[in-house]
């Protein structure tokens, strides 16, 4: 399984696609940060820990669900269209291992991306004004950003399940794109239901671990769990099934 | 010989559509097997099915004597494919592909990478990402992969495609080398009759999903049935002849003034002789042999190169 991991990983070696990392660590910080300095040059400093908060949120609830789909839709729809599909899946290894290999590439990426964001967070805070830059607030950002790991990748095997059924980056993105409008809609509503819609459960660790709010932690923790498993096994069935041609 | 790969009654369908239907076939150790057919007869839906990409809708596939019901049956250190325009990961170096490749076959040695290379002709181009290689160099580079882990079986599915007269060549005295100094099995599917002509031991020869012909390829030459063209001035006339004083009837007027003789051609001057006896103004008389395009358009009632 190593091996399977170690090559889906390697893959990726010199793509392009390795820049959405970046984009997903630095760019909220990017906006966040250059927004502080600029408030601070008028003599309106911003608090560290509202930047803080304000880089978190657009990468937990804006940016990450449309990157992290993007790139799934890349490892999965790149198969077909390189037609690489068609040697991958003569090797002497199960196809579900491709996927197991597959999904845990999804979840180095993403722990990648909360970490060099995570990283980038704590450098630039000490940079703007180390005075506020405290062990708890340090540890508070450590917290969600390790929690906002296991809730992305629940989210991720449904963006699996429609790359490979789909074979193409377009649903993906579509996949990324309405949840990404409805969770607006929803968090504006306030209703006791968001809990079950599974793309609010970034706005629901932030409440959790930020403003000490009480949430519903196991309804949010059911909804993740059929979230990520139906799709999960879904596709699992789907590749043991379904042919494969190359689009061709 | 031992069977390499065997099928029976093979078939695929998709709804409405049967791609394949009861193809029988049989390789042995050492042949090749050109697989002929045009372009959507089914060569690579039944290769597919061969290698587990594709469930069949019913039939037996068997692979190196055991009979094989689910793609995890199948012994892939045992077989090397090319299936249609063999796919690489662009970014990466072809040394990179192959590496992939290696790893996944569980070879612990790097060596045969490099040998792989080498013998497609691809070595001075082993750091160079794949998406710069033109298709031709990506046909040899899947060649190279499907040789790598050093199969007893080779798959091929159109190998030649997109290479360069002289890539067609070198890619035909590759395989033609390694049916006879490895002893590779091999089975190549092709559209281009002259390409199976100039290689395949055994012919299978597919139309329509179905299978019409598997034999080996000295006989489907003599098949080929050599037969006297006359040209004369009277086809009619020669027809009497031939029927009447000769007792040949196993002849053909093909076009106005040409016939085509298929029994006692031995006798061409006896022929000749009759022929001016009674007045025939023979213009040529020549010994000809069938190709094995016409033969394959008689077959298929079509084309020869699709």
């Amino acid at each position: 399984m190593l091996n399977i991991l170690y090559i889906e990983l390697f893959k990726l070696k010199s793509s392009k696609m390795l820049w959405l990392i970046v984009l997903g660590a630095f760019f909220p910080g990017l906006i966040s940060w250059w927004g502080a300095f600029y408030t601070m040059s008028k003599g309106h400093p911003m608090p560290v820990a509202d930047v803080l908060s304000n880089i978190s949120y657009m990468m937990s609830l804006v940016l990450a669900p449309l990157l992290f789909y993007l790139f799934t839709a890349y490892i999965v729809a790149r198969e077909y269209q390189e037609k690489t599909i068609n040697h991958l899946f003569t090797y002497p290894a199960p196809r579900w291992m491709f996927y197991l290999g597959k999904l845990l590439t999804m979840l180095v990426v993403i722990t990648a991306t909360f970490a060099l964001s995570y990283v980038a967070m704590v450098v630039m805070a000490l940079v703007y004004n180390g005075q506020e830059v405290t062990v708890e607030l340090v540890l508070q950002y450590l917290l969600l950003q390790v929690w906002m790991i296991p809730v992305h990748f629940a989210l991720i095997p449904l963006a699996f399940a429609v790359s490979f059924v789909s074979r193409s980056y377009v649903a993906a993105i579509i996949l990324a794109i309405v949840p990404m409008l409805l969770t607006s809609t929803l968090l504006s509503s306030s209703s006791p239901y968001n809990v079950l819609f599974p793309w609010v459960a970034p706005y629901f660790v932030f409440k959790t671990v930020l403003d000490n709010e009480l949430v519903n932690l196991v309804a949010m923790s059911l909804t993740l769990l059929v979230t990520f498993l139906i799709p999960f096994l879904f596709t699992w069935f789907y590749l043991e099934k379904a042919d494969v041609h190359s689009g061709s | 010989m031992d069977v390499i790969l065997r099928t029976r009654n093979l078939t695929k369908r998709y709804k409405e559509h049967t791609a394949v239907r009861d193809v029988s076939m049989t390789l042995r150790r050492g042949d090749i097997y050109g697989f002929l057919g045009q372009n959507g007869a089914g060569k690579t839906t039944t290769l597919r099915m061969m290698l587990g990409l594709v469930q069949p809708t019913s039939g037996e596939i068997e692979l190196f004597g055991n009979k094989v019901t689910a793609a995890r049956q199948i012994p892939f250190e045992r077989i090397g494919s090319i299936i249609e325009i063999p796919g690489f990961y662009p970014n990466i170096s072809a040394v990179d592909n192959l590496d992939i490749h290696r790893r996944l076959m569980g070879m612990g040695n790097r060596d045969s990478i490099e040998e792989s290379l080498d013998a497609v002709g691809l070595l001075a181009a082993r750091n160079h990402p794949v998406k710069q290689f033109s298709l031709g160099m990506k046909q040899r580079l899947g060649l190279a992969r499907a040789l790598l882990h050093r199969p007893e079986l080779l798959i091929l599915d159109e190998p030649t495609t997109g290479l360069d007269p002289q890539g067609i060549r070198e890619t035909r005295q590759l395989i033609l080398d390694l049916a006879l100094k490895r002893k590779i099995t091999i089975l190549l599917s092709s559209h281009i009759l002259s390409e199976i002509e100039q290689m395949a031991t055994q012919v299978g020869i597919i139309h329509r999903g179905r299978m019409l012909e598997e034999v080996p390829y000295e006989v489907l030459q003599e098949k080929n049935k050599q037969y006297l063209e006359i040209h004369v001035d009277n086809d009619r006339k020669a027809a009497m002849v031939l029927e009447q004083h000769l007792r040949i009837a196993a002849y053909q007027i093909i076009q106005l003034g040409v016939i085509r003789i298929y029994e006692r051609i031995e006798e061409a001057a006896v022929i000749n002789q009759q022929f001016v006896r009674f007045g025939l103004a023979v213009r040529e008389l020549s010994l000809k042999r069938d190709s094995l395009e016409e033969y394959f358009m008689r077959l298929t009632g079509g084309r020869g190169d699709a």
